[in-house]
Formats: structure tokens, sequence, C-alpha cells
């Protein structure tokens, strides 16, 4: 007998056999499956402990694709553009809400949020809902939210009696903190050009009184009041911050701050879990959170969303009922999940377990997103945040006694300039200011 | 007439993508214009970023960094290639070592030295304290920010200059050494008059690759900083991956893209004709 | 100028497939001035003998001196020797300008004398058409002009050269070979010669030191090695046509040599000496130019046999004749008529003769 050929005749049959198999079982859907696509972080692995209890309850497997964040967005742009389609659900940061509702890649979520009454839509802090929920232009809502991203203070409690409540009480207090000998400083800051400077910065301009944008979506961030916030982050930056903060993200600052090189931080509320942590951070216990100085805090948040072509939509649907409903995220919040519904922070169980729940409420609820949903977002913050940066260097040349305060100030004016004239060109290639527009609460009147 | 069909094929793959972002480049488009259909603006792009400040300071930035890095590397690379071509106990070992940086990722590279040049937790500013007493912050200033990121990317390179250097080391012939030896010349001169000479078309080669490796310069940039402070850090690659992946404005994305790739094919040929070429002739 | 002595120096190759020794227990000493040629087959030892004494390969044991001076230890570039390889071994990206330059420059020299050192030893070797050329754009014998220039333009201690005539035309090569030998006694450069080709050495040596398989079989000057070969290697090795070796076993009592289809008379001092250093297998050695061949019947003749082949050279005739297994030549002059198929009486004359041990292969007699 020829091996050759046995061999030859067992691999066909294996792989037609197989071929029919896998061919015939499409056909049939046995169980529905769908894809979704997250960020890759420690909310996702709270809900992926949470799915057999959803795929129990319908019988639906849930894939879940984890990206890291830079990925995301050409990932998601090449889906919704492909004729297939591939992942049914996903979730969506809020600079880029209006961008991919406007573009028709997101499915309107109105008439399953009527058929699904317990989903409770009113339950949303509002901050939230006009952030990833209901989109201002056309009134469809288009996202749930899912999770919030709200900038608060964090402060040492052995160090800070009573958290300061603007922001020259703040840098006054870190200052008074700081000694570059013992290399102990009062912010443990975070101005890398891009998302992090914006994310801090902002919060300085909002206490200053200073918006991004008026109600009619004019960028106003050349205001002089947005001069002050900048000159005043500079000095907070340069005099209480640890050498180098202008270029630390997230990693840096809290690495210094967990192992007791800072006194304060500004930084998403729930990170209070990770810094009193005993595991993560060798301060823990000594931390408190508070509402950022100023009152207004930045806002990030995401949400729940259904791609226009996702391939299976009815299955899609039964999973946002459930990863959305009150219970499901109360039993997320108790793991560690960043709530969005007052009911949660709310929640006596949620209490107990996290007492700091009220204040974190107080957070989101002053908070303004760091920007409004328009389509050109993302590009907004990236516009703002080398603006920002730019701004800091000239602080940093006042500080280093090349320049006058007023020569900052108006190097930062210039600076502001050229972002808000960049912004207004922005918005209006893309359409905006054809009509006038009121903006809706948090951004409008109120 | 065999040749048809594959050429026909090498132009689709080839040069279909090309045709599509120089039609782009005429255009006004973005990526989520799912009903505005493309606009004809002429030339309008490309007037566009001629004029922008931005883009000829990314591109100072870019050669700044792509000279910078391509030197280091280079030097590093080479000076290791000439220790580890010579035979000693441990060699081995040593070469292996020295691959290392290599088999990290580029993105966690970022990341890793981000913490090894730490102000306060970074093992590199402490040897510096404590050595020289000295407070140093890689990233403070835009010129130390771009020193910083040329460090961390000719760390990350030179194993491969290392490598290329090294192959063309070990393949030198034996031959002319050895009359050398006996000519008496000194391991100096023979470095000066043999090794550098014999090299050179190697070099050339390892340079050009480096640089032109260099010029693409994305992943390093977005972990360590951005492109900031400021705009200090900004290079090419990165204003226009920004410009077309973030902000979907493929059409000034597509126009920078081109004029960019006419500014690496212009330099490539010179350096070719130029470098390569006299190499050849010795 | 000095003089070079190697003291029981061996060479062990390590290889994959085992141990080759390469040269085994060399003595040799060479004068100062001395032209010293190393003859010997292909693989014997020559070169790797040439690059112990630059310095590129270490000995495996034993001691090499320049002048008075240990040199084991010692760099190739302070053994102040200059050498041609037998591969040219030339800098590929350099003129030839530069080849034959590059010891004086890195010595320093002043430029003009440079320029007329190398216009000197390029119009020795006819070269100076190719001075802009690089090796690669040069046919071998070129090259190994190139290599000869590079050696002979500096003054050294000692002249190395492997073969640096072996790529020339047979034209050339007696040129050069004259060229050499000039140079050489001008500058009293002490020179070790490496060839295989025994007519090189015979015109060339002051002593000629003749090697096979590592070792150094005899050591002396040309016409010695001609005239009192030490063994049968030396013998076959020198001389063209090769001496005749015939096999032959002693006949005691009739002092006479049975060399199976002839015979050969032993004067009674040769047959003496055999007995008394106990050789009874001898091989019986004859230049071809020294057989005797008379068509008369002659008394003394070691047999009669008719010719094989005939070879005319010219000036002279090669003639073959078969007795049995073995073959017998002789040179006789070309006016002599000869045809195949003739009987001659073949003589060897006694003076003539020599009478190697079977066994150990040295002379006897
Ligand atoms: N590097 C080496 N490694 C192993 N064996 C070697 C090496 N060099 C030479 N040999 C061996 O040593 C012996 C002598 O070599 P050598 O080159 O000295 O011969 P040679 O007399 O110069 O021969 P030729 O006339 O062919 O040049 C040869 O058997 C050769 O194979
Ligand atoms: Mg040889």
């Amino acid at each position: 007998m020829n091996t050759k050929v046995v061999i030859t005749a067992i691999v066909a049959i294996v792989v037609i056999v197989a071929a029919v198999l896998l061919l015939t079982r499409g056909g049939e859907q046995a169980s529905t499956t769908i894809r979704l696509y997250m960020e890759d972080m420690v909310e996702t692995a709270y809900l992926e402990k949470l799915l057999p209890e959803f795929e129990e309850q319908t019988g639906i497997k849930v894939i879940i694709e984890k990206a890291s964040y830079e990925v995301m967005r050409e990932k998601l742009i090449s889906v919704f553009k492909s004729s297939e389609g591939y992942y049914d659900v996903i979730i969506v940061d809020n600079p880029w809400v209006a961008e991919f509702a406007e573009a028709g890649w997101l499915v309107p979520l109105d008439d399953f949020i009527a058929e699904n009454p317990q989903l409770n839509v009113d339950d949303y802090l509002t901050s939230l809902w006009w952030t990833v929920g209901k989109y201002w232009k056309d009134g469809k809502v288009y996202m749930l939210p899912w999770y919030n991203y709200a900038l608060a203070l964090m402060y040492r409690t052995d160090l800070v009696n009573t958290p300061p409540r603007d922001w020259m009480e703040f840098y006054n207090l870190a200052k008074q903190l700081t000694d570059p000998q013992k290399d102990f400083y009062g912010v443990a800051a975070q101005a890398r050009r891009g998302y992090k400077v914006v994310e801090e910065g902002l919060n300085y301009v909002y206490g200053f009184g200073g918006r991004v944008f008026d109600a009619s979506l004019r960028p106003v961030i050349n205001s002089s009041q947005a001069v002050e916030a900048l000159l005043l982050y500079g000095r907070v930056v340069f005099e209480t911050a640890p050498p180098g903060a202008i270029n630390w993200e997230f990693d840096e600052a809290f690495q210094a701050a967990q192992s007791g090189k800072a006194a304060m931080m500004i930084t998403y509320n729930w990170m209070i879990g990770a810094l009193n942590n005993p595991e993560q951070s060798q301060t823990a216990g000594k931390w408190m959170v508070a509402p950022v100085p100023g009152g207004y805090a930045v806002l990030g948040a995401w949400g729940w969303a259904i791609p226009h072509n996702a391939p299976n939509k009815e299955a899609a649907f039964k999973f946002l009922a459930w990863v959305a409903s009150p219970e499901t995220e109360k039993k997320l919040a108790l793991m560690g999940h960043a709530p969005v519904r007052k009911s949660t922070f709310l929640d006596p169980e949620v209490i107990q377990k996290y007492p700091y729940m009220k204040t974190l409420l107080e957070v989101v609820d002053n908070s303004l997103p760091i920007v409004p949903p328009v389509t050109v977002g993302e590009q907004i913050v990236h516009i703002l945040g080398q603006y920002f940066s730019e701004s800091l260097l000239h602080v940093k040349d006042f500080e280093e006694g090349k320049i006058s305060e007023e020569e900052a100030k108006a190097l930062i004016k210039q600076e502001l300039d050229k972002a808000a004239q960049e912004i207004y060109e922005l918005m209006k290639t893309e359409g905006y200011y054809e009509e006038q527009v009121q903006l809706p609460p948090p951004w409008g009147p109120g | 007439m065999f040749l048809l069909p594959s050429l026909a094929l090498l132009v689709g793959i080839g040069l279909a993508p090309f045709f599509y972002v120089l039609l782009l480049s005429f255009h006004r488009y973005r990526l989520t214009w799912t009903d505005r259909p493309w606009e004809f603006v002429g030339l309008d792009n490309y007037r566009y970023v001629m004029n922008w400040e931005r883009f000829w300071d990314a591109a100072w930035n870019t050669i700044v960094f792509a000279v910078g890095t391509t030197l280091l590397s280079f030097a590093v690379g080479f000076a290791l290639a000439l220790f580890l071509s010579q035979r000693f106990k441990g060699r081995g070992i040593l070469r292996a070592l020295v691959i290392i940086p290599l088999l990290i990722p580029p993105v966690s590279v970022g990341l890793m030295w981000r913490f090894i040049l730490h102000p306060l937790l970074g093992l590199v500013p402490w040897i510096i304290k404590n050595v020289t007493g000295a407070t140093v912050s890689f990233f403070e200033t835009p010129a130390m920010a771009m020193f910083s990121l040329i460090l961390i990317d000719a760390w990350e390179w030179f194993p491969f200059m290392f490598l290329v250097l090294l192959a063309g080391l070990e393949s030198l012939p034996r031959e002319p050494y050895e009359a050398a030896y006996v000519d008496g010349a000194s391991r100096y001169q023979i470095f000066r008059h043999i090794t550098l000479p014999l090299m050179r078309p190697v070099i050339a080669v390892a340079i050009l690759l480096k640089f032109l490796i260099s010029l693409k310069v994305y992943d390093i940039i977005y972990t360590v900083t951005t492109g900031g402070p400021g705009t200090a850090t900004e290079t090419l690659s990165y204003l226009i991956y920004r410009q077309t992946f973030a902000y979907f404005w493929v059409d000034r994305g597509s126009a920078m893209a081109l004029v960019y790739e006419y500014l690496i094919i212009l330099f490539a040929v010179l350096f070719v004709k130029y470098a390569l070429v006299k190499a050849r002739m010795g | 100028m000095a003089s070079v002595r190697l003291v029981k120096v061996r060479k062990i190759f390590h290889t994959p497939r085992g141990e080759v020794t390469a040269v085994d227990d060399v003595n040799l000493e060479v004068r100062d001035g001395e032209f010293l040629v190393l003859l010997g087959p292909s693989g014997c030892g020559k070169t790797t003998t040439l690059r112990m004494i630059a310095g590129l390969e270490t000995p495996t044991s034993g001691e090499i001196y320049i002048g008075d001076r240990l040199v084991n230890d010692l760099h190739p570039k302070d053994r102040d020797v200059a050498m041609v390889f037998q591969n040219y071994a030339l800098y590929p990206h350099m003129r030839v300008r530069d080849i034959i330059a590059f010891p004086l420059k890195i010595r320093k020299y002043p430029q003009e004398e440079i320029e007329r050192r190398v216009r000197e030893v390029a119009e020795m070797l006819k070269i100076e058409h190719l001075l802009d050329r690089r090796p690669r754009e040069l046919s071998g014998g070129e090259q190994q002009r190139v290599a000869l220039g590079r050696a002979i333009v500096r003054r050294p201690k000692v002249f190395l050269m492997d073969e640096p005539l072996s790529n020339l035309d047979a034209k050339l090569r007696v040129v050069m070979r004259a060229e050499l030998k000039k140079l050489q006694k001008n500058l009293g450069v002490t020179t070790i010669y490496v060839t295989h080709d025994q007519v090189e050495a015979m015109t060339m040596a002051d002593r000629i030191a003749v090697m096979n398989k590592g070792r150094i079989v005899q050591l002396g000057t040309p016409k010695e090695l001609f005239t009192r070969p030490a063994n049968t290697f030396v013998a076959g090795f020198i001389g063209s046509p090769p001496m005749n070796m015939i096999e032959c076993s002693l006949d005691e009592g009739k002092n006479l040599l049975d060399c199976g289809a002839l015979k050969y008379r032993l004067d009674p001092d040769a047959g003496l000496t055999l007995r008394s250093k106990g050789v009874t297998e001898v091989i019986l050695g004859i230049r071809p130019q020294h057989v005797l061949i008379e068509r008369g019947k002659r008394p003394d003749a070691v047999a009669q046999a008719p010719i094989y082949v005939v070879e005319p050279m010219g000036t002279e005739t090669i003639v073959n004749f078969k007795l049995g297994e073995t073959m017998i030549r002789a040179v006789i002059p070309a006016d002599i008529d000869v045809e195949a198929g003739e009987v001659w009486n073949i003589v060897f004359p006694r003076d003539r003769v020599y009478l190697f041990d079977k066994k150990s292969g040295e002379l006897v007699a």
C-alpha cells in the first residue's frame, strides 16, 4: 500500500468533514454569540465576572475583545466603514459620540428605551446623560452611560486638614507642603501634552469661570479667566510638583503619590480606591477624596452603543438591557465600578462599602464634559492639549525669571487665541455656525 | 508576454493605494462624512501644508531626531560590534545580552524608560543625583525632551545597528588584515585604513536604513511625550498619523504624507547616489 | 638583517575532523642574508612554516628566533618581516599605488620617498601602467606582482615569499626570477622563498630545504641536493625527468642486485656497505641523463630491451624502456636516431648509481 495516498486521502476526508460541519453549524445558529469591543482595563474585568449570569439568563454567548485606548478609534472606524460589520456592542468615549452619531454609525436607542422602562433613564446623572446619552442636536439617544471619568481631588488626610476650596488656596497649600530637599511635593501633577494636560488644566479654567465654548458653540477658551487659570496651573506644576511633571502621565503621578512623595493629586474620582488599596499603594489608608477646588470638575465618560452594522442587533439589545440595568450596575459598583446612576451612588449597600460615595456623587454632579458632543471632539481636546502645553512653557520662562508675569500672560493669551481660532475654523469646516444653536444644560444657561 | 499579468498585479497592489492617496490630496474629505461628497479643491491641501508652520517645525524635529538617534545608535552599535567581533571568553553571552532591547516591544520601551528617567523614582536621576548632586529632569525643557527621546530610541535601536555591523565585520575577508599586520600597521591604522573603508558600504546601508526608520518614528513619541512639551517633539509621522487616523482628515493627511514621502525619496536618492555609490568606488 | 632560526617547531591544527600536523618538529637555520628556498609538494607545510615565522600562526611547540630574539609571542607588526602571500591578500579597496605604498605610509615615510620607491618597484615588476587600478581590475599574475611589490618596497629584516611567481607566464617568470635574485643579493635581505617548482628552487637558492609531510627531509645547496640526494624523496623530487627508481634485492653470494628483468653488478665497496648495514632490499636510482644506451652488445649492460616509447624534446630525446613492470628512462642527444621497437643495450655507469635502503628510503651508497 502506498502510505502517501492513504495519508492524502485521510487528510482530504477530515478537511471535507470539518468544512461541512462548520458550514452546517453556521446555518443552524444553535446558540447566539455577540461580540463586544471594549477598552482593556479593570472595569472590563469586573464585567467579565458577571457575564455568566447574562449568558445563563439568555443563552447568548458574549465574547469581549479588549484593546488599548490608543488603537480603539482607528479600529472602530474601520469596523464602521466595512459593509459586513463585526461588533454587536461597543463602548465609545465621550469626545467621539457626536462624530459617530452624525456619521450614522450608531443605532438610535429611543425605541429600545421606550420598550424597556425598567432601564429608567431618568436615573442617570444629568451631566452624564447629556454627555454620553441623549445627543443634544437631534434629541435622539445613541448611547447608555457606562462609566464616569470625573476628576476629583485626592489628598493626604495626615497632611491636609480641610481640602482647599479654590485654586489659589490649593496652590498656597501645595507650596507650603513642598520640600524638594526631602523629595516631597505638594501635588503629583500630570501635565503631559494631550488628554492629560487638558483633563487637569481645564479644571482650573472651569474654576476661574472660563469655558471652552459658550452656549452657542463659539470657542471662548481665550478668555482672561482661562489665562489666569493656566498661569496658576503652571505655577502649581513648576513650583509644587516634582520636576518633569510637565511630561507626566497618570502612571508617573500615581507612583509618586502612592509612594509617599506627594500630598495631593488631581485624578479620576474613583482612584481613591486604588490609593487606599494596600496592594497598590504604600500610603493606603491615608487618602481622602474631595471635589476639585473651584467647584467644577472636568468630566470624561464612556457609553454603550450598537454599531449600525452590528451583525446581531437583537441579541445586542438584550445585552444592553441587562448591562445597563440598575441591578447590574449595583453589582458592578460593589466590585469597584464607577457608577453613572444616582440610585447607585445613594444605595445604602454601596455607601456602606464605599463611604465616600456621596462625595463622588457631588463630584460627578458638578462636572462639565471635557468637550461638548461635537463632531471634532477628539481633535479639539488635542488642540487644547497642544496650546495648554505651550502655555506651560511660558509659565516656565516666567518661573525662571526670563519674562515678567504680564509678559507670560500675554504669551498665554496668544496661545489661547490660536487655540480658539483653530477650533473656530475647524468647527466651521464641519458645518457648525450655519445656524444658531443653543446648547442644553450643562453647557447652556443654568 | 508572460510578464504582463504579474506586472498588472504589481501595479495594482503597489500603486492603487498611492493613487487613492493622491486623489484624496486634491479633495476636501473627512472619513466621517458619510453623506457629503468629495469636494475637489485643487492644490488647496498642498498650499495649506506648505504654509503650515507646524508641518515644517515637525519636519525639523524629525530631522533632529533622526540624525540624533541614527548617529547615537550607530556609534554605540559600531563600538560594540568592533568589541564583540574579537575573540574572547564570554563573547557569546555578551552578544546575546546586547540584543535584548530589540526584543522589547516599542510601547513597553517607552513606558519602561519613562520610569527609568522618573525624577523621583527612576534609576538614572537617582544615580546622577548621588554622583553629582544635581537633579536632572529629563523632560522638563523642549531640548531635554528631544534629547531624552533620542536617548530612548537609540537604546532601542543600537542592537539593530550592532547586528547589521557585526554581520558586516564578520564577513570581511581575513587576508587584508593579515597583510596589514605583516605590513606593520597598528590597531588604529588597521581600523582607519582597512576596517573602515571595507565597512563603508555596510555602514552606509545601516545608516540609511536606520535613518529612514527613524523618520517614521511614532510609537516612542506617542508613549513618551505625545509630541510635547508644546510641539517640541512632534515629528512628521506623528503629526500625519494624528491628522489622518485620530482626526480623520484624510485629505490634508494625504497631502502631508505625499509631501513627506517626496522628501524622503529625494533624500534616499541623494544618499544612495552619493554615499552608496561612493562607498562602492572606495 | 638577521638570521632566522626554527627550533623543533611544530604546528598542529585542530579541525572538526581531528588533528592535522602541518609542521612536524622542524629545525632550520637560515643564515643572515641567505636566499633559502622551501621546496616541497603541495600540502607539505611550506605556507604554514612561513606564516609561523611571520607571526600569523602560533607554533604548537618549539621556538622561532629572528636574529637573537625569540619571537614566538611577538605580534606580526613588531617582527619587521615582509611577506608575499600565496593568495596575494591585496587590499581590495585601494589602488595599486596605495597598496604598494601602504607599508611605507604607515611608517610615515616622506611623501617623495614613497613615490620614488613605488615608481622603482613598479618599474622592476613591469606594472607601472597598473598603478591606478584596483585589485579586482587585475589579472592573477598582475595581482601577484603587486603583492610582490608591497613586500619589496621596504627593507625588512626578512622577506617571506610564498610562491610569488607561480601565476606568471613562463617568460615573465624567468625574467622575474633573475630580477628577484639580483634584488635580494643587492639588498642582502634574508629571504625565505617557498615554491614547489624545483627549477625555480635550483636556479635561485643559496640553499634548499626540501619538505615532505611537515618535515625537512634534506637541507643543502642545489648542487648537493642534486648530486647527493639524502633519500628517495629528494632524489625523486629534484631533477627532470625524475630519477629512475628500481626495486632490487641483494644477491649476497654474487655481489649482484637482482632487479627482476635486469641485473646490476655491484662494485665490491658498495656490496660491503650494504652488507655491513644489513640492507638486503634496495632501491637503485639513476638519473635518466646518466643512463647510457648502445646498439652493440656490452658486457656491463644491465639489460637488453626494445624501446617502448620515444619522446623527442628538441635538444634531447627521452627514451622509455619497459622491463617487466619497471619503466626505465634515458635522456640522449637529439641527433641519435631511435625508434620504438628497436632493441638496445642499457648501461648504468657505476659512479652514477645511487643505492637507497628500501625500508627507510635513506641513501646507503
Ligand atoms: N588553518 C588550517 N586548518 C587546518 N588545516 C590546515 C590549515 N592550514 C593548513 N592546514 C593543513 O596543513 C597542511 C599544510 O598546509 P600548507 O598550507 O602549509 O601547505 P603548503 O606546503 O603551503 O601547500 P601548497 O604548496 O599547496 O601551498 C595541509 O595538509 C593543510 O590542509
Ligand atoms: Mg602554500
